[in-house]
């Protein structure tokens, strides 16, 4: 059964379908959820905004019109928005990575001084993705993340196809400036003198 | 493509597909430039160290979101919840017959109203009847009132009493919408019985 087919059999009064559409995505629903959040503390909100998310788009589900955007689009738009509102909410509330203990797993067992290197450089890059700007995250995440093509980037964040590009550009330059420092600076700068 | 030309396009041509004919370009200009393919291969550690930050989420965390949403949504609306509950057998029957008390008590009430608006009962029996006082009209001298007036002997006057029977189309009226306001009590007490 296809999305807009189960859209359909909810609208005519088969709820418990609704069940079966939120499994095809609950978990690409959380993840962005996760990513948008700025830090690991707020891991339980995540949890909650994404049944927000859930719960806002059954109550909106009969203005849901294929014409306009695929359910999958919707739904990253509603769960923005509820992001959004939230972090407004907690603006005050943001929480360095130190303070929230967030360490991410190494995938494979490396030395200790690796994953001591590795660790640093994930709490960077998490850092420079939460200091960009809301719209450039939104942009990056979903493109890095959910692999979307600019034309679902740009009906989530309301923006035309070229505005995509032009976030992209500045969110990965904005991302690589601020890993830069970090990254083998001296071969770069030795093999810049060889040439 | 020179130098300045392939730093422009890295961050365009990052994600481009390698069929693309700019990106082909660039990377021929990158295997002979070490600078250029140095910013080629930072961008790729950064790429990389952003892939290495996703969130996997396991099947069961989702499953407690569905499942929260679910009953959240039922709760809130408990007529949507599936299976037994609008065609449950014994409550159809109650709702049958609770939706007959229903239209018979509406029925009453539109006759009364029909009868209260069209066969008005006569001014006299409307007065000893309910207790109506008469009014009078400012500027004429021929008013008299049927109310007996006790004077101010003072003595206890007696109340005005709302003598209304079975024979006032009002009373079946009152007693009509009373009914509908207890089946439809009823209805929405049995409804949150039955989800519960």
């Amino acid at each position: 059964m296809t999305d807009s087919q189960l859209i359909q059999e909810i609208k005519q009064g088969n709820t418990e379908l609704y069940s079966e559409l939120m499994r095809r995505y609950q978990r690409k629903i959380l993840a962005f959820v996760y990513h948008m959040l700025r830090n690991s503390q707020m891991e339980l909100i995540a949890e909650d905004l994404c049944s927000e998310t859930f719960y806002k788009a059954f109550r909106s589900l009969h203005s849901f019109r294929e014409v306009d955007a695929s359910f999958s689009t919707w739904l990253y738009t509603i769960a923005r928005n509820t992001v959004l509102s939230e972090l407004r909410k907690n603006r005050a509330g943001n929480v360095s990575l130190e303070e929230s203990g967030y360490t991410p797993v190494a995938p494979f067992e490396v030395a200790p001084e690796q994953a001591a290197l590795r660790k640093e450089r994930m709490n960077l890059v998490r850092e420079a993705i939460n200091n960009l700007p809301e719209k450039q995250r939104s942009a990056l995440i979903l493109r890095e993340y959910d692999q979307m093509d600019y034309q679902e980037i740009a009906e989530i964040l309301d923006q035309s196809v070229s505005s995509v590009k032009s976030l992209l550009f500045r969110a990965r330059s904005s991302v690589k400036l601020q890993l830069e420092s970090y990254f083998n600076e001296p071969e770069v700068e030795e093999q810049v003198e060889r040439v | 493509m020179n130098c300045r030309e392939a730093q422009e396009c890295i961050p365009l041509l990052w994600d481009a597909p390698p069929t693309h004919p700019r990106r082909i370009l660039l990377e021929q200009h990158i295997e002979t430039c070490p600078y250029c393919a140095a910013e080629w291969s930072l961008w790729q550690e950064s790429s990389q160290l952003m892939h290495d930050l996703k969130e996997e989420i396991s099947e069961e965390r989702a499953e407690v979101i569905n499942v929260k949403v679910m009953e959240r949504i039922y709760l809130e609306s408990p007529w949507l919840m599936p299976g037994d509950g609008k065609s449950a057998g014994t409550s159809a029957i109650v709702r049958h017959r609770l939706s007959l008390w229903i239209a018979c008590f509406l029925a009453v009430f539109l006759s009364s109203v029909l009868y209260f608006t069209m066969f008005r009962t006569p001014a006299d029996i409307t007065v000893a009847q309910s207790g109506i006082v008469e009014t009078g009209v400012a500027g004429s001298m021929e008013w008299t009132s049927t109310y007996p007036i006790l004077g101010s002997e003072g003595g206890i006057i007696e109340p005005l009493v709302v003598n209304m029977g079975p024979t006032h189309p009002q009373y079946w009226m009152m007693l009509s919408m009373l009914g509908v306001g207890f089946a439809v009590f009823s209805l929405t007490r049995l409804n949150r019985y039955r989800r519960s």
